[in-house]
């Protein structure tokens, strides 16, 4: 049963009764407010629903059992996400393999639309990302983060994330246009002068 | 700036508005006389939006319930202090928990030089006395079996929504044991048979799969497995609904002849897919004198079309298909 008291808490203080009190409720309402989160977002990292699962399952035991640990200098969200990337990455090394294109339905709805093939498209390119880029563009363009949180969860300044993000969308429309057919563009990440 | 195009992380910041008032006007200035930037920011956009338009997937109830079940009693066992080796409760993810054991087992090892038929028994005792905790897997067969609706809300939840169903999972085990060698890590000896090239990548995933599954190999797979027949919706009588027993078995045998070569029934299931009742019916489809199955084919049908429709045109209701090496 839900506890409307502890739902309107913010993650720190939930945190923090539970370290208090150890009240596994307040667990429950932090794994009810971002399992989906932690999971979506190691699902198009590590690119397959089990190994999302196997690292979701890691970040939230690491969060339960690492609780006291939590200072709450930084947002518990902050914490979190770093705690997702570390579970992709370790779940990743441990699997020693490329990410795989998406499997594909033999036959979906909408096969051979714009729409469908646009999709899986992305979902190839994606996949094909180094995996510190695609860890950077899905924070960003799927999950809204920041550069600063993104910064964060990753452990790598600034600059760097801006320049993995750079990377990825480049890329990402370059194999979407290889695609197409079309010829990707040439040359490094900086642009030549103009004539 | 105007004769300098803009590095590409700025022109990249700039569409997420991560540049200075400065450097904003002064990608502006450039974009407005300088086609190939656009281009090439357009292009960004495009990548960005398309990106984005992927949507967030979602966790099914099935797996949230799992994960629930596999988290919350591994933070009793934290609480008591009891944690495994690593400070890691044992049995607690679907692969963790083959290291685990293999810990264990070590532990054991060594107990065997000392008492070796007390230690042996100690050793296969530890996983249920340790953790507390159940594994993912485990976590998920029961829920398989409660009456509540699987929600799948894309098609790319359906391969890993049947892999889950534990049906399935005693097929492909069944189909494993029966038809190949004993399982080797996935990337050295994949499990498949490769048709031709273009399929590589994803006989790749599905071999990575199969190994996934081999970790729980010694579980219970449910049953119904490879033998197919009423067992197969042994999980799908939910009663007072179109979604009966006898209304699966119905739809099931429909859909069969709709579909080439002998298919063995493997498991129906109750579904909400994409937010309206469906049937998830899953057949194998026989391997040959090998045994086990050359093949998974999984059907989502509304049941009013499955009872009233038969041949190409129930064939052409189906609200979605997919089949993938086991």
């Amino acid at each position: 049963m839900r506890d409307p008291d502890l739902e309107a808490q913010t993650d720190e203080l939930l945190v923090a009764a539970f370290v208090e009190s150890k009240d596994e409720r307040a667990l429950e309402v932090l794994l009810a407010r971002h399992e989906s989160r932690v999971f979506g977002i190691a699902y198009r990292i590590l690119g397959n629903r089990a190994d999302a699962l196997d690292a979701t399952q890691d970040v939230f035991l690491t969060v339960f059992r690492k609780a006291g640990s939590f200072r709450g200098q930084a947002a518990f969200t902050t914490w979190l996400y770093r705690l997702t990337t570390n579970a992709c990455h370790d779940i990743g090394r441990r699997k020693a393999r490329t990410p795989l294109p998406m499997e594909t339905l033999p036959n979906p709805p909408g096969a051979g639309s714009g729409e469908m093939d646009t999709r899986l498209g992305v979902e190839q390119a994606l996949r094909a990302l180094p995996q510190d880029q695609r860890v950077a563009i899905v924070m960003r363009d799927l999950y809204d983060l920041d550069y600063e949180q993104i910064a964060a969860a990753t452990g790598v300044p600034l600059g760097t994330v801006k320049s993995r993000i750079a990377r990825a969308r480049r890329a990402l429309a370059g194999i979407m246009d290889d695609s197409r057919g079309m010829e990707p563009r040439s040359g490094g990440s900086r642009l030549r002068k103009q004539r | 700036m105007n004769n300098t195009h803009p590095e590409i992380e700025t022109i990249s910041a700039y569409l997420d508005g991560m540049v200075t008032s400065r450097e904003r006007a002064q990608v502006e200035q450039h974009l407005a006389s300088c086609g190939a930037c656009g281009e090439i920011t357009s292009r960004m956009k495009t990548a960005s939006s398309n990106l984005a338009a992927l949507g967030k997937v979602q966790m099914t109830a099935q797996e949230q319930a799992a994960l629930r079940r596999a988290l919350l009693g591994a933070t009793k066992t934290a609480a008591s202090g009891s944690l495994g080796f690593g400070g890691r409760p044992a049995g607690v993810t679907s692969r963790g928990w083959s290291f685990g054991r293999l810990q264990w087992s070590l532990a054991g090892a060594f107990a065997l030089l000392a008492v070796a038929v007390v230690g042996f028994a100690f050793m296969r005792s530890i996983p249920d006395t340790n953790g507390g905790a159940q594994t993912l897997t485990e976590a998920m067969a029961p829920a398989d079996r409660s009456a509540a609706p699987i929600t799948i809300a894309s098609d790319d939840q359906i391969r890993d929504t049947v892999l889950a169903l534990p049906e399935v999972k005693g097929s492909i085990s069944k189909s494993t044991a029966e038809s190949g060698p004993p399982a080797q890590p996935a990337p050295e000896a994949p499990a498949l048979a490769r048709t031709d090239a273009s399929r590589d990548s994803a006989a790749a995933q599905s071999a990575d799969d199969a190994e996934s599954f081999a970790t729980g190999g010694g579980e219970d797979g449910g049953g119904a497995g490879a033998a197919g027949g009423s067992g197969a919706f042994a999980g799908a009588a939910t009663g007072g609904h179109p979604f009966t027993v006898e209304a699966g078995a119905a739809c099931a045998g429909a859909i069969a002849a709709t579909q080439p070569g002998p298919l063995e029934e493997i498991a129906a299931r109750e579904i909400s897919y994409k937010g309206r009742q469906a049937w998830l019916i899953v057949y194998g489809a026989p391997a040959g004198s090998s045994g086990g199955f050359a093949e998974i084919r999984t059907f989502v049908v509304d049941p009013a079309d499955c009872a009233s429709l038969s041949g190409e045109a129930l064939e052409r209701a189906f609200l979605s298909r997919y089949s993938f090496k086991p």
